[in-house]
């Protein structure tokens, strides 16, 4: 976490992600309060954190769709918001609550994706396909995206995020909502991905998911980057929530209260016997 | 179900309670208190217009006036009552039973408390002013308790006919599809009651009225008018078995209302899905249409696509599609049947279905509201976006302007002008569209996101929306004279510099298109990231 931007030459020895005192601030509440980060190449990199803790407000800012009030963001050597079409080509994104142009099909989203990304049609229609597979979506390609579900909509985001083969993924909460079935072929594509040398940058809550997938974890609380580092590291045999939960610091003792919780009324009658 | 503790409100109470509750908060939200200020204002005058004119029509002089009113009213407020809620689902939130549903309540309690919930609102409080106005103008001596309770028992029946409707189409309602149908429905249905001006009710004879009304009394609401009628002119038997058809109905449709709920809440119904034929070998591309070759797999060819594929598909775009239907063809085929004698140049006045295609173009990114993203994250240029979404609304116009015109040339015989009306839409459509764009990326609105048919519909909600609207339209109207100034005195002045006028045109407007897109593109190619907050209906202030 130096404070000083590498040296842009040659470029190939920038880490995949590098960030300097981004800060954003909306009306009174600061959401990111300067932070600084380097996420190396062909990283799990994990974001967690609290809810409201910044993660969301970090992404949007990592991935062009959220102007930083200061800061700057390089991606493969490349300023996001100096250069942001160069940028863009080489980022796939999967952000938070996302709207989609759900009233295209799947296969016609990927398409506009790809056409957007001036892709080959050609291209297009062997990756999407591709993608629509091992997605296990290809079933569900000529769907109209309004009919998916919360685990399709996800996978057909990630699909446009993947199409034009991008070199690092952001993906804010990518398994929020997710059931079973469909994380695991989330997670199966997100693992091929890094194998193959590229990076993916993602925020959870959900800490068995991220120790599970990481090898790096950064942990943002009121906007602030207050640990970072390989997941081992960081951990030191403990449990990763335990970690969590001392370093944001979070009260554990509930003590006596909610103690009428426990109150059952009367019991019902004994269910007949079969 | 379980007991009720020491102390807890009952169960209607409760629900009497959560209405007025809503309606109250509503005066919270953004320009809440001038809707609540609004709808009581408009409850005010409506209730009070009809409780003066049910007096003044209980002394009619002529008993057929006032057994019209009765008869025809009492039918026209049960089916209002009974249509109107379907129509604005989505802004009576006690409506939806599925939001009652893990509450352990009884049905009897449900019903109840639903029932009289439905006499509170603004509607609502204007049809009981106008009942009692009925029984002050119609009910005197012994009528007035047949004229009480026959009003009582028509607002019971119109409540338990729209709440046993309602019940049984929530779970249709509260589909994508269903909500989609009802959306064009009630944008179908606006659009009629519009035609309804055309009629002329005052030339309409009281003897049509009565042969109408002779229809209407036979069924159970008009039979409670004709019960008040009757008791006032002595026959008070007949009147006490006018009343019989409501008190039969009234059980039946609680009963049946009672069934649709108990349905509604336990049987699931999913959303249903649409799936499109694969498509044929041969043609890779699912979104480039076939039959429009013109449109390259490029950028600006997909947004274009992508704007079409949603005119068939998104039911605002549909309705905002139907209306540049109704009157860029509608017209020429009102003016073709009515107008006897049509002169050739006439053809040309088809053109203006590019203008009224303008309506919607201020708000261009608003339709893509928080999907925007998609397309910034590509790293799309807002030049291809614009390009695509303007031959979007050309590829819709001009077809809706070769019908109209050739409806007018078959008429008129003006077949050549037909290109010349082609011509002057494309090119009033080019520099109207200038104007356009640099508004869409100078002052981009939100659309809220509603499930009612009526929401967002126009460009945007509040009063900025309205003045950009009101500025663009100014500035496209300077920009446009001298099209119309010079395709009209040519048409009649001299028919054959047409042939020089209308290129010219097609030119100027041609150039001001590229100019206006080039302004919206300064303005906006680093701006993206505040265009797609000001569009997302979720995020931002």
């Amino acid at each position: 976490m130096s404070s000083v931007a590498p040296d842009p030459d040659p470029p190939r020895a920038w880490p995949a992600v590098v960030v300097r005192a981004l800060f954003k601030r909306y009306d009174e509440k600061i959401a990111v309060a300067g932070i600084d980060l380097d996420v190396p190449r062909g990283c799990f990199f994990g974001l967690v954190g609290p809810n409201g803790a910044g993660k969301t407000t970090m992404i949007r800012m990592l991935t062009g769709l959220l102007r930083p009030d200061a800061g700057q963001v390089w991606v493969e050597g490349v300023d996001v918001w100096m250069n942001p079409v160069v940028a863009k080509a080489r980022i796939g994104v999967l952000p938070d609550e996302f709207r989609l142009f759900d009233r295209l099909s799947g296969a016609q989203l990927l398409e506009y994706c790809g056409l957007l990304r001036a892709m080959a049609p050609a291209v297009i229609a062997e990756r999407s396909a591709e993608l629509l597979d091992v997605l296990g979506l290809d079933e569900a390609a000529q769907t109209l995206v309004i009919d998916y579900s919360t685990g399709m909509r996800k996978k057909i985001a990630l699909a446009c995020a993947l199409l034009h083969a991008p070199d690092v993924l952001f993906l804010d909460e990518p398994f929020e909502a997710v059931d079973p079935v469909s994380t695991r072929a989330l997670r199966n594509v997100l693992e091929r991905f890094t194998e193959s040398g590229n990076t993916v940058v993602f925020s959870s809550h959900v800490m068995e998911v991220v120790e599970r997938l990481c090898d790096r974890v950064g942990v943002v609380h009121l906007g602030r980057l207050i640990a970072e580092g390989p997941i081992d590291e960081l951990r030191g045999g403990r449990r990763l929530e335990d970690v969590f939960v001392d370093l944001v610091g979070a009260h554990e003792d509930q003590g006596p209260a909610l103690g009428w919780l426990g109150g059952h009324p009367a019991d019902p009658p004994a269910p007949p016997s079969g | 179900m379980s007991a009720r503790e020491a102390g807890a409100p009952r169960v209607p109470l409760v629900l009497v309670r959560l209405k007025l509750r809503l309606l109250r908060n509503r005066a919270r939200q953004r320009n809440g208190t001038i809707g609540v200020v609004l709808g009581s204002a408009v409850a005010c005058l409506g209730g009070l217009t009809g409780f003066i004119g049910t007096v003044v029509a209980g002394h009619a002089t002529d008993p057929r006036v006032s057994r019209a009113v009765v008869v025809l009213g009492a039918t026209v407020v049960l089916v209002g009552w009974a249509l109107l809620p379907l129509l604005s689902f989505g802004t009576d939130e006690t409506l939806d039973p599925a939001r009652l549903q893990l509450l352990p309540l009884e049905n009897r309690q449900l019903i109840r408390g639903l029932l009289l919930a439905s006499f509170i609102g603004y509607a609502p409080f204007a049809v009981l002013l106008t009942l009692a106005g009925v029984v002050v103008g119609y009910g005197s001596g012994a009528a007035a308790v047949v004229t009480l309770a026959a009003v009582v028992l028509l607002a019971l029946l119109s409540v338990a006919t729209a709440r046993a409707l309602a019940t049984a189409l929530a779970s249709t309602v509260t589909s994508r599809r269903g909500r989609d149908l009802v959306f064009v429905a009630g944008a179908v249905i606006a659009v009629s009651v519009q035609l309804v001006r055309f009629v002329h009710f005052d030339h309409i004879h009281i003897a049509t009225w009565n042969r109408v009304s002779n229809i209407a009394r036979w069924t159970p609401p008009g039979a409670l008018g004709q019960a008040i009628v009757d008791a006032r002119t002595g026959h008070v038997a007949r009147s006490l078995l006018e009343l019989v058809p409501a008190l039969i109905a009234l059980p039946l449709l609680l009963a049946a209302w009672g069934w649709a709920l108990e349905r509604s809440l336990t049987i699931v119904t999913g959303g249903s899905t649409t799936t499109r034929a694969a498509n044929e070998p041969g043609h890779t591309s699912t979104l480039l249409p076939r039959w429009l070759p013109f449109l390259r797999p490029t950028a600006a060819g997909a947004v274009a696509a992508k704007e079409l594929r949603y005119v068939a598909r998104d039911p605002r775009r549909k309705v905002a599609f139907a209306q540049l239907l109704a009157f860029g063809i509608g017209a020429p085929v009102w003016f073709a049947v009515t107008q006897g004698s049509l002169s050739p140049k006439s053809v040309v006045i088809a053109s203006l279905a590019g203008y009224l295609a303008l309506i919607g173009a201020t708000n261009q990114f608003g339709f893509d509201g928080g999907a925007l993203w998609l397309d910034i994250v590509a790293g799309n240029r807002v030049r291809d976006e614009l390009v695509g979404k303007n031959t979007a609304l050309m590829v819709q116009v001009l077809p809706v302007v070769l019908i109209g015109s050739t409806v007018l040339a078959a008429v008129s015989g003006g077949w050549a002008y037909i290109p010349v009306a082609l011509v002057v839409a494309a090119a009033g459509l080019g520099a109207g569209l200038g104007v356009a764009n640099v508004i869409s990326v100078r002052y981009p609105q939100r659309l809220p996101e509603t499930k009612s048919p009526f929401g967002g519909g126009g460009g945007g909600q509040g009063c900025v929306t309205g003045l950009m609207l009101l500025i663009g339209v100014l500035i496209q109207a300077v920009l446009l004279t001298p099209v119309a100034i010079a395709v009209g005195v040519s048409a009649a002045r001299w028919p054959a510099a047409l042939v020089v006028v209308a290129p010219a045109c097609a030119l100027y407007g041609y150039a001001l298109w590229r100019r206006g897109v080039a302004m919206a593109v300064r303005w906006a190619w680093w701006r993206q990231p505040e265009l797609l907050l000001a569009v997302d209906p979720r995020r931002g202030a």
